[in-house]
């Protein structure tokens, strides 16, 4: 049975490990970075250490959320902060403090690996590298999001033909 | 497997060896270098380092290592001893036997795999080679008499004593010398040598009773018990060994007042690897001065601890997050004066130093390992290279020290092999045989400097160019316009030279690009300096630390970046109003012309791509707005009203009248100017490094977190210049060109100008440099001779010129009562020039067209004031109105032959008159618009004689006639200057490049008269 911290992003449900999860803020006040990738938010101080802002809707190539106070900052634990039971579990994340913008946050979700369905055709994210798996719970589909895949540094956004 | 706790012995055994060994190399050096004459204390010093390994190994059971050390000991200790003359061949197997110790104590584990056969036969070689059998076991057979006892004895420790008590590194014993010992002590030693002689060979004597410096060798008998304290850094067993003297019979003082001294004495070398508390560095690499003893001593006295590098770091960090966070307070508290705050806040600035201090080490440790480079290499391609080093006190951040070493030894490995030339070549080219290479290390600004300098051939430009267009790094285009510096820094260019060797281009350049990369990784910068014959230089710029930096902040349509301060030359504010015509565009990019120098401009929004945001007046909201998406707009979905439109005008307008913030910055040996919005203060910003998402933006270096909490982006200057597409040779060669029509205009500038009329259709012009001076006259005062006109003046009569007789010029429209005359200078005979109005007399640009009018007597047209005037030909107009004039001057014909001139000269106006004059002269005359044209004209064709300019774009006076000079065919050509710079500096500096005569431009006169001279010196000096 495996824990996974819920939240949206536009109208869907997803979840990452809650494992991978160092913290969840209330938007923090960003600095952006001209030129950066575009789903790149910006830089935040984190107690005195810098984190890098990924916008999930934009890197997952669904409408880019506005970034209002609807907002939160998912602080994923760095590849050197993960737990060695996250790491036997396969977790990876990235090593550079990043945090994920995302909308509302959701409830924690709990699911065996057996319950975890690969992705429908239909999924409103193109790049299925980026989804390990749907779960279906009572009211809602909840979308597990692969970290490693998307803390990656993919330069090509969006759909990818194949 | 073994206990931990020997474990830890051994490692602490390594690191001791590491650091005992680790100056070796170069005190090895010494004392080849100082030969029979080599320091005691140095031979000493080297000596008990291999002791002390030899020891410890021993006591590890290392036995190859102790083996290996013992026979070098011994080699050591014969040298030391006299017995042995210091060889180049000693030093070369004693330097070998530290390398392999070196490299079994770095992998100690394994070290009894390791083969030292070799070693030690080359050292047993040396060995037997010179000296006596093995002295050491004789002495040490020599124990006996009577000392134990008086050792037992509780002395007072005389005053003399206490006074020299353990400097630096020694150690004070007690002990007593029977006869034997005092006879075995002369032993080696010449007659009429006191103990007390011998004695301070290896150490000092506070004190001895009887008076070590009345017992005399031969002297004998020798008293039977002298007592003595020994300050030395000897250890107990081999004062032993030396004099004889039973080891358990030394006594080891211990002195309280002199602090607790901890019993294993440090050496100086020790104590600077060790982290220092103290702020001042030793100085031991800073070379061989003689004041180096004292260095060491002093610093040996301070106390040190080892400290782990990872707890340094982590106390860095947290001195780092101190001052952040005390920023951040600051910034809370606002303007309030709290006092006790402010005392909070010096602290953490102190305490934030005096952290970054324990992370500095001297730039020494890196230089000491070049000495033993040059060598080794010198010999291996036959050249002899003496290495001086400077500044090996200068200290820097020890990520930085550690990162310097390959590529610095790569450069010097460069001048070693390509830049010191063989003695042969040395001594052909006039210089000693021995070539130098200067390593030198100083701090400047917030900056150390590190040189690395020879006396080499140089970097030949041409060569450079000749490879780089074959490479195909540069096209024909871009070589013609590069200066020769600009030239010489393609060997930093990927792909220069890369697999073969450029040694016979007298270059460098063998992975030259991946050192520079090197280099720049940490924000360094490396600027090449290299004159042909002479050597070459090669600065390399590094930053005293790379974790907190000084820096000014900037902000840009509401962004706030970070520059450092390291690139920044000046702040340059421009009004867009008054200053408008500072900023031109040059090939499409915007410049700024500052203090005759044009700066390429980069504007941040526009390279960082930040949209501007326009609000609208009307309804607040913000628009973005960029200039790139303008076009789509006009083309599209979003209409903008007119009213905004309008708007966005005004503020275009506005724009002009606001003032630009310009930072001057540095990037290598180029500049560029950076638009930004505003500046605010400086700040010192603790860099953090930038995650992977944000580095390949390449704009950045790296974050940081401001006092009020928000992060913020240094900017990377480089990176910058890189997006900008800034091509620094583009604007560089603009720049020359465009200085040479500056350094022209000033010229021009400076002579002021007479505008006059004779009929008011037409303005003319003489420069005030050929006026003597304006009289005015009245009509009824001319007298006529002939068809001549003459008037009264001062006693003297002034032929007077009409200019409509001579020129096609429109006359007077009626005879005014009054007349002005100009007197012109420099003629032989003095003529009037008879103008009606005198307009004006003003210092302005005349930029002459010589196209316009071909009538002779004009030398060409200019505008000026807005109105087209036309500029008198002095000379050609005199000759018309008196062709006397002509034969007066001293003419070509006089010769034997027409002689041929070639006049070198960028100013059309100048070129025409001199030309002129030469011509009528009966001269034929040959043109070039800067010296390289000059130099390839004089290769091709027969030129008798070359008057240049001083100031020319390309190639200047002086650099031609050097050139000239140093070229077997034109050596002898008879040359001169002349120029409009009549300083007495440039005229020396002219004549002792080679002119044979420096003029000045307007004096056609002597012009004349000296191009006669030196025709006829010439035309003798060819018959002779």
């Amino acid at each position: 049975m495996e824990q996974y911290a819920t939240f949206y992003s536009g109208e869907a449900l997803y979840g990452i490990s809650i494992l991978a999860v160092r913290e969840i803020n209330p938007h923090l006040e960003i600095t952006e970075v001209p030129l950066a990738a575009p789903y790149i938010n910006g830089l935040v101080n984190l107690r005195g250490q810098v984190v890098t802002v990924i916008d999930l809707g934009e890197k997952l190539g669904i409408e880019k959320r506005e970034t209002g106070r609807k907002t939160h900052l998912i602080i994923i634990k760095t590849n050197a902060e993960l737990s060695d039971i996250a790491r036997g579990m396969g977790i990876k994340t990235s090593d550079d403090p990043v945090g994920l913008l995302v909308g509302q946050i959701g409830d924690v979700a709990a699911a065996e690996a057996s319950d975890i369905e690969p992705p429908p055709a239909n999924m409103e994210i193109k790049d299925t590298r980026n989804v390990r798996g749907v779960v279906k719970l009572e009211d809602s589909l909840l979308t597990l999001l692969n970290l490693d895949q998307i803390l990656g540094l993919d330069p090509e956004q969006g759909p990818r033909e194949e | 497997m073994e206990d931990i706790q020997d474990r830890e012995i051994l490692n602490e055994f390594v690191a001791e060896s590491r650091e005992h060994l680790a100056d070796i190399e170069s005190e090895l050096l010494e004392m080849e270098e100082a030969g029979e004459n080599a320091d005691d204390a140095l031979i000493n010093k080297v000596f008990r380092a291999i002791h002390t390994v030899k020891g410890a190994s021993g006591f590890f059971g290392l036995k190859k290592i102790s083996g290996l050390s013992h026979i070098m000991e011994n080699l050591l200790m014969k040298i030391r001893d006299k017995e042995m003359v210091i060889s180049s061949e000693g030093i070369d197997a004693l330097l070998n036997g530290a390398d392999l110790l070196k490299t079994m104590i770095d992998d100690v584990d394994n070290s009894e795999a390791f083969e030292t056969d070799e070693a030690i036969a080359s050292l047993e070689a040396i060995l037997s080679g010179g000296g006596k059998a093995a002295v050491p076991e004789e002495l040490g057979a020599k124990t006996g008499g009577d000392a134990p006892e008086e050792t037992s004895e509780k002395t007072e420790i005389p005053k003399e004593v206490l006074e020299v008590a353990g400097k630096g590194a020694q150690t004070l014993y007690r002990f007593v010398m029977n006869s034997e010992s005092v006879a075995t002590a002369f032993e080696k030693e010449k007659e009429g040598q006191t103990l007390k002689d011998v004695l301070s060979q290896t150490g000092e004597v506070p004190y001895g009773r009887p008076d070590p410096a009345l017992i005399k060798r031969g002297d004998a008998p020798y008293p039977n018990k002298v007592e003595v304290y020994f300050s030395t850094i000897l250890e107990a067993d081999v004062i032993a060994m030396i004099l004889g003297v039973p080891q358990d019979g030394i006594e080891k003082i211990q002195i309280s007042e002199a602090g607790d001294r901890p019993e294993e004495k440090k050496t100086a070398k020790q104590e600077k690897i060790e982290k220092k508390v103290s702020k001042k560095a030793p100085g031991k690499s800073a070379g061989k001065s003689s004041g180096k003893k004292t260095v060491s001593a002093k610093t040996s006295q301070q106390e040190t601890v080892r400290v782990s590098v990872s707890l340094l770091t982590r106390l860095m960090d947290l001195a780092g997050e101190l001052v952040l966070g005390r920023n951040q307070l600051l910034q809370t508290v606002g303007d309030k004066e709290l006092p006790l705050l402010h005392t909070l806040s010096q602290r953490v600035t102190e305490l934030q130093e005096n952290v970054m201090q324990t992370r500095m080490q001297p730039v020494g440790n890196v230089f000491n390992k070049f000495p033993r480079i040059v060598r080794d290499m010198s010999k291996k391609v036959s050249k002899k290279i003496k290495l001086e080093i400077e500044g090996g006190e200068v200290e820097l951040d020890r990520s930085i020290i550690e990162v310097i070493g390959d590529p610095l030894t790569h450069l010097i490995r460069n001048s070693v092999d390509h830049g010191i030339e063989s003695p042969d070549e040395r001594v052909m080219a006039g210089k000693e045989e021995e070539g130098t290479i200067w390593l030198r290390a100083y701090q400047e600004g917030g900056q150390v400097n590190i040189e690395i300098q020879d006396d080499g051939k140089g970097i030949d430009p041409a060569k450079i160019k000749e490879k780089a267009l074959e490479k195909g790094i540069i096209d024909e285009e871009e070589a013609a316009v590069m200066s020769n510096r600009e030239l010489v820094s393609l060997i930093f260019m990927p792909g220069f030279s890369t697999v073969e060797k450029v040694s016979d281009i007298s270059g460098r350049g063998v992975g030259m690009d991946v050192v520079k990369t090197n280099f720049e990784k940490f924000g360094g910068v490396i600027e090449t300096n290299s004159e042909v014959e002479r050597g070459t230089t090669i600065t390399v710029r590094l930053p005293l630390t790379l974790a907190i930096i000084p820096s000014i902040i900037i902000m840009v349509q509401g962004h706030r970046f970070a520059v450092p301060q390291v690139n920044l030359e000046e702040i340059v504010r421009v009004k867009g109003e008054t200053d408008k015509t500072r900023i031109e565009r040059i090939k499409g990019n915007e410049v700024l012309r500052l203090r005759g120098h044009l700066l390429p401009l980069v504007r941040l929004a526009d390279v960082l791509k930040i949209p501007r945001k326009t609000v609208n007046p009307v309804t607040k909201e913000v628009l973005k707005d960029t200039r790139m998406n303008i076009a789509d707009r006009r083309s599209g979905e979003a209409p903008v009203s007119d009213e905004i439109q309008e708007q966005r005008k005004g503020q275009e307008r506005r724009k002009n009248i606001e003032i630009l913030n310009i930072l001057v910055l540095k990037v290598g040996g180029s500049h560029y100017g950076l638009i930004v919005d505003r500046v605010m203060d400086t700040e010192e910003i603790v860099v953090k490094p930038l995650s992977k998402f944000i580095k390949g933006v390449g704009a950045f270096s790296g974050n940081t977190i401001m006092g009020d909490g928000k992060v913020a982006l240094i900017l990377d200057i480089q990176g910058i210049a890189r997006l900008a597409n800034l091509k620094f040779n583009d604007i560089e060669g603009i720049s020359k060109a465009d200085e040479a029509l500056l350094a022209r205009r000033e010229l021009l500038e400076k002579q002021y100008i007479l505008l006059f009329t004779v009929h008011e259709k037409e303005v003319f012009v003489l420069p005030m440099a050929m006026v003597a001076r304006l009289e005015k006259i009245f009509v009824r005062d001319i007298e006529t001779v002939g068809n001549r006109e003459f008037v009264q003046l001062r006693g003297s009569s002034l032929p007077l010129i009409r200019l409509n007789k001579y020129l096609p010029i429109t006359p007077p429209d009626n005879e005014p009562d009054s007349y002005f005359v100009i007197v012109p200078k420099m003629v032989r005979h003095p003529m009037g020039i008879m103008v009606t109005k005198v307009l004006d007399v003003l210092e302005t640009v005349v930029d002459l067209d010589t196209e316009a009018v071909h009538e002779e007597g004009f030398l060409g047209t200019a505008i000026i004031n807005g109105r087209t005037t036309i500029m008198l030909d002095l000379y050609k107009l005199f000759e018309m109105v008196d062709p006397e004039q002509k034969a007066a001057v001293v003419a070509a014909d006089n010769l034997d032959k027409a002689a041929r001139i070639l006049i070198a000269e960028d100013t059309p106006f100048f070129m025409k008159l001199a030309t002129g004059y030469l011509e009528s002269a009966g001269y034929e005359v040959v043109g070039a618009e800067d010296g390289a044209k000059a130099l390839e004209v004089l290769k091709s064709e027969p030129v008798d004689l070359l008057i240049s300019d001083i100031e020319m774009p390309e190639m200047d006076g002086f650099e031609l006639i050097e050139k000239i000079r140093k070229d077997p065919e034109l050596g002898a050509l008879p040359a001169m200057a002349l120029t409009a710079l009549s300083s007495e500096h440039y005229r020396a500096r002219g004549l002792s490049l080679g002119f044979d005569a420096y003029e000045v431009k307007i004096d056609k006169e002597r012009v004349l008269a000296t191009v006669y001279e030196l025709l006829t010196k010439k035309g003798k000096a060819t018959a002779a």
